[in-house]
């Protein structure tokens, strides 16, 4: 056969001049990684592998195509988007629970719920455009046990991850547009559904993404404010907490911002901490940014100084024992602050 | 026509440049295409004067692919959907074969047309594995440079695809 006629040199290519067929025998042998590899070699190999790498990826018992657009915190959105929408092409579940062992993300998560809990706004969004199921985690998915679980119950029948946690960590608040004005309002027995039992609700999301529009939509459309978050801290003493370890300066500004509005025109619980509440009190949270001697002492002692200026004055008692069991002197005393 | 005397009647095969062979027919049947031909002629009309063309093959093609017939002339015939599952994805290669397949690769994919032409599976799926162990385990430049393929992407194109590959790569 005349395929590889010159034989003084090298070699012609033979693999791209293979009739198909023969093509497709020699890359049914190959595994998903080196088709990843081999679409990147040429057009023709581009144009011949990709259709292999997603419908095999999909046959997989743990797909990863979609669970990387879903995950990533580096990728462009094109690159997001693009697997998407070749990943459904080719067969791939959009609502496929993958199971998880980060805090960050529930146990078991759709897609939806991971780019959700993560801010992966590019994943959401084409999710959503594609018709990924807002309600996924549905009570016939969760194990006996968790269905016996008051809060996980009500996420079953609510549906669990849902459009205002992905509104929620939208950094951009853009992700639906106009749509977005009436989430807060029509779904209120969605809004402190927790993604995970005992974790990040809405407002946990909106805290941890700047995303003053949906906080302030939230808490208006009765979000609790006392709802605790996966560290047992509600959302003031997270918002302190966050604000005294935040490396990014713009950031300690904004969670001081947080802990100020809602202090002063919220009126969140700021004593008289039951057991069943919160881990730590406002007062012990703030206190705590000291622990580790900060950079720039002076400057921390001063921000400490007015934040608890803030809670005493709202109605803070100093001698109230946290749930830890210290109450601010007593954490006052370990350090080195005095 | 007994069994015994088709395994050990001679066969004459002759190549597109012209050299003739004699083969045994059990060898020859290794080949579903000349198996079929010679039932439908009875195998009467074969002599070193009147030998079987094969049309798309030469003669260094037609002994290599002879010689690997010779070598498995008593393998069990495969039945024809022998694909399970964890046999499609193997490329695991039996070690006279990995030796068998030791030749340069216009030589290799010769082999592999000639196979498929005269529609000798397993000595294509040989063939064939043999490519995939080249490729498996290369960069995309790595991958070029075996085959000697020429990168047709521009840099923007070639990046983005890079990217939108990333999720192969992990495991």
């Amino acid at each position: 056969m005349a395929l590889c006629k010159h034989r003084s040199r090298v070699s012609r290519d033979c693999l791209s001049n293979l009739p198909i067929e023969l093509q497709y025998e020699v890359i049914r042998h190959l595994p998903l990684k080196t088709l990843g590899r081999l679409a990147r070699v040429s057009q023709l190999f581009r144009e011949i592998v990709t259709p292999i790498l997603y419908k095999q990826d999909a046959d997989e018992e743990r797909p990863r195509a979609i669970y990387w657009a879903a995950s990533t915190t580096e990728a462009d959105d094109e690159a997001i988007t693009k697997v998407l929408d070749l990943a459904k092409q080719y067969g791939g579940d959009l609502n496929r629970l993958y199971f998880l062992g980060t805090w960050r993300s529930p146990p078991k998560a759709t897609p939806l719920h991971i780019a959700a809990a993560i801010g992966n706004m590019a994943a959401a969004r084409r999710l959503l455009e594609l018709g990924a199921e807002v309600n996924a985690l549905g009570r016939e998915n969760l194990d006996p046990e968790d269905v016996a679980d008051p809060s996980i119950r009500h996420a079953a029948d609510h549906g669990t991850v849902n459009i205002l946690h992905i509104f929620s960590a939208d950094p951009d608040a853009n992700i639906t547009d106009g749509a977005d004005q009436s989430y807060s309002e029509s779904l209120k027995e969605l809004i402190d559904v927790p993604i995970q039992r005992g974790s990040t609700t809405p407002l946990f999301l909106a805290l941890r993404h700047h995303n003053g529009r949906a906080l302030k939509k939230l808490i208006v459309n009765g979000a609790n404010i006392e709802a605790l978050n996966e560290f047992g801290r509600t959302l003031l003493t997270q918002a302190i907490s966050l604000r005294f370890t935040s490396s990014d300066a713009q950031a300690r500004l904004w969670y001081n911002g947080v802990a100020e509005q809602l202090v002063k025109s919220r009126k969140p619980k700021i004593s008289g901490y039951s057991p069943q509440e919160a881990w730590e009190t406002p007062l012990t949270c703030t206190i705590k940014a000291l622990e580790n001697i900060p950079a720039d002492y002076k400057r921390a002692t001063q921000d400490v100084e007015a934040m608890i200026d803030l809670l005493l004055k709202h109605g803070a008692d100093i001698n109230e024992k946290s749930n830890e069991g210290n109450t601010m002197l007593h954490a006052l005393s370990h350090d080195s602050f005095c | 026509m007994a069994e015994a005397k088709a395994a050990s009647q001679k066969i004459w095969l002759v190549s597109n440049d012209n050299a003739t062979m004699e083969v045994d027919r059990c060898v020859v049947e290794r080949s579903m295409l000349l198996k079929n031909m010679l039932e439908d002629l009875g195998g009467a009309d074969i002599s070193p004067e009147n030998p079987i063309p094969i049309p798309n093959v030469n003669e260094a093609v037609l002994r290599k692919v002879v010689e690997w017939c010779e070598h498995h002339r008593n393998d069990p015939v495969t039945a024809p959907d022998d694909e399970s599952d964890a046999r499609k994805k193997t490329t695991d290669i039996e070690e006279w074969d990995q030796k068998f397949m030791q030749v340069d690769q216009e030589m290799l994919f010769e082999i592999i047309l000639a196979s498929n032409f005269l529609d000798i599976k397993p000595l294509l799926d040989v063939g064939c594995k043999t490519v995939a162990n080249m490729i498996k385990g290369k960069s995309p430049e790595e991958i070029r440079k075996t085959f000697n393929i020429t990168n047709d992407f521009s840099a923007e194109e070639e990046e983005q695809i890079r990217r939108e590959n990333e999720w192969a790569e992990d495991r």
